[in-house]
């Protein structure tokens, strides 16, 4: 469905990312993980267009979509649930999750999504009326994974959805993942939790200053010493 | 004391104020979107009146008959000026985005200056003139035409942000241009909508105001300062702010100008406005962020 073919990112001149190649296929749950600062938001920020690529090439659905705008990605499939989740924080839930669905104009299909999106997340139907700044964190990861549905991707990226939340709540939006996964929706994963993300994850890449150090199935990689001993603690 | 005569004064601040709130929504919508301070604004507002004036004078057509005309004039006006000259100066340090529209300003008024002299032109004997006398208060029927007119519009502004998908995406974009853009809006259409939007508000209010008050090319000054002051007061990028801000500016102008003189009704209104920044720099009513 995707293919990263040799991408390279730069701030500046200054390279973040070099010549990586990742593949993801239809149905698929793929993770990249790796520490801080190694090129994982930038990669996924590159596939939504809001990073131009220093060099290589893009491919979604067969289609080269390296000089595609952003918002035109967006109509093709591709959603990106940003890193520190990126609401619009003076609107209301309903509002966020109206926005998401900008790209589409069926309005019976959207009610449909809206529909979808409440019954995974049963606590955004009873705040929809809510400011989106004023809701927990937790909440808060909840509905942007909501609007990021909204879209109907093909292609869903998550950029750090642990990021801030208590851990119970942790447990229930990666379940959620691999929930909305089982449905037939690809997912496309950053985390820092690696051990969670390889566990829910069908294929991996570990990412180490800006180049692919690692990849393989969920489980190899789980079992790879050298994971266990840099990520795992192990 | 006269109490007649300061709830006269009083009332007519209010009339003028929902004027000086729609100029300011205007100028409030193209920050709130972009983090742009249109010094040109005033200026679209000269262009509204002039639009006014030519065609009355010409095609004697009515102010109020030709406002739609008008507005959707000053809209083009207001994204074509985004497409060509604000639109490369986006990301630009803020003293180019001031220096930019800056010039726009003496631009306009040297476009108004050669075009159509310096002179003051009035629009007589409009289908707004005259007053009306309730319970022994005078109103001037083009003050209260306008008022009206003002916040018709300014409501109609408010609708719009907060009741249409279009009007989202444009607070979207506000609050968030990159999550925006994430959601499939392109950042570049609502950056022209808001200063499309941004300039017809000044223009109607123009519109409005050529009915009692001179044109001539530098009308748009006044105006602008004062709108500068109401979206301070009101907070940057707030609609129901500016409004109340610019009636409470249209009172302290007016009244100020009756209890002190009205040679000092600026001055007033700018000692306003330094109070403001000095106690409450994010406005009246916007939050500190």
């Amino acid at each position: 469905m995707l293919s990263l073919r040799n991408i390279g990112i730069a701030y500046n001149g200054i390279p973040a990312v070099h010549d990586v190649s990742v593949e993801v296929n239809d149905g698929e749950i793929v993770a990249l993980v790796g520490g801080n600062g190694n090129g994982k938001s930038s990669t996924l920020r590159a596939i939504a267009g809001l990073n131009p690529l220093a060099r290589g090439n893009l491919i979604f659905a067969g289609e080269d979509i390296t000089h595609l705008p952003a918002h035109k990605r967006t109509s093709r499939g591709i959603c990106l649930v940003p890193e520190g989740r990126r609401l619009f924080p003076k609107l209301s839930v309903e509002k966020n999750l109206m926005l998401g669905a900008f790209t589409r104009s069926d309005s019976e299909e959207i009610a449909k999504s809206q529909d979808y999106v409440f019954e995974l997340f049963p606590i955004l139907k009873e705040r929809r009326d809510q400011i989106a700044g004023t809701l927990s964190g937790g909440q808060q990861q909840m509905l942007a994974i909501g609007r990021g549905l909204m879209a109907k991707p093909r292609l869903l990226m998550l950029d750090e959805p642990s990021w801030g939340i208590a851990p119970k709540l942790v447990t229930k939006i990666l379940d959620t993942i691999q929930q909305i996964n089982a449905s037939g929706l690809t997912v496309l994963l950053v985390e820092q939790n690696v051990k969670r993300a390889l566990e829910i994850a069908n294929r991996g890449y570990v990412l180490q200053t800006g180049r692919i150090a690692l990849s393989g199935s969920g489980q190899d990689l789980l079992g790879n010493p050298e994971v266990q001993k840099a990520y795992l603690g192990i | 004391m006269n109490w007649d005569i300061l709830l006269q004064t009083l009332l007519s601040g209010i009339l003028i104020g929902m004027v000086y709130a729609l100029v300011a929504v205007g100028l409030s919508i193209i920050y709130g979107v972009m983090e742009i301070v249109n010094f040109a604004h005033g200026e679209f507002l000269m262009f509204g009146m002039y639009s006014s004036f030519w065609l009355f004078t010409l095609f004697a057509l009515d102010p109020l008959l030709t406002l739609p005309l008008s507005a959707l004039f000053l809209f083009a006006l207001g994204a074509l000026v985004y497409r060509f000259t604000i639109k490369r100066i986006a990301s630009a340090p803020m003293v180019s985005q001031i220096f930019a529209t800056f010039g726009l300003m003496i631009l306009f008024r040297g476009v108004a200056q050669f075009l159509w002299k310096p002179d003051f032109r009035t629009v007589e004997n409009s289908l707004v003139s005259g007053n009306i006398v309730v319970s022994g208060l005078y109103f001037g029927i083009p003050h209260l035409v306008a008022a009206v007119g003002a916040v018709l519009a300014t409501g109609g502004v408010w609708w719009f942000i907060n009741r249409t998908r279009l009007g989202a995406a444009l607070e979207a974009t506000a609050q968030d241009k990159e999550a925006a853009q994430l959601m499939g809006i392109p950042s570049h259409w609502m950056f022209a909508l808001a200063w499309g939007l941004g300039a017809a508000c000044a223009g109607v209010a123009g519109v409005l105001l050529s009915t009692f008050f001179p044109i001539f090319p530098e009308v748009g000054a006044t105006f602008s300062l004062i709108a500068f002051v109401v979206v301070a007061l009101g907070g940057f990028g707030n609609v129901t702010g500016a409004f109340w801000a610019g009636i409470i500016v249209g009172v302290v102008e007016v009244l100020g100008g009756f209890l002190i003189g009205p040679e000092y009704k600026l001055a007033i209104v700018l000692t306003l406005f330094l109070l403001v920044i000095i106690v409450r720099p994010q406005g009246l009513m916007g939050r500190a962020e």
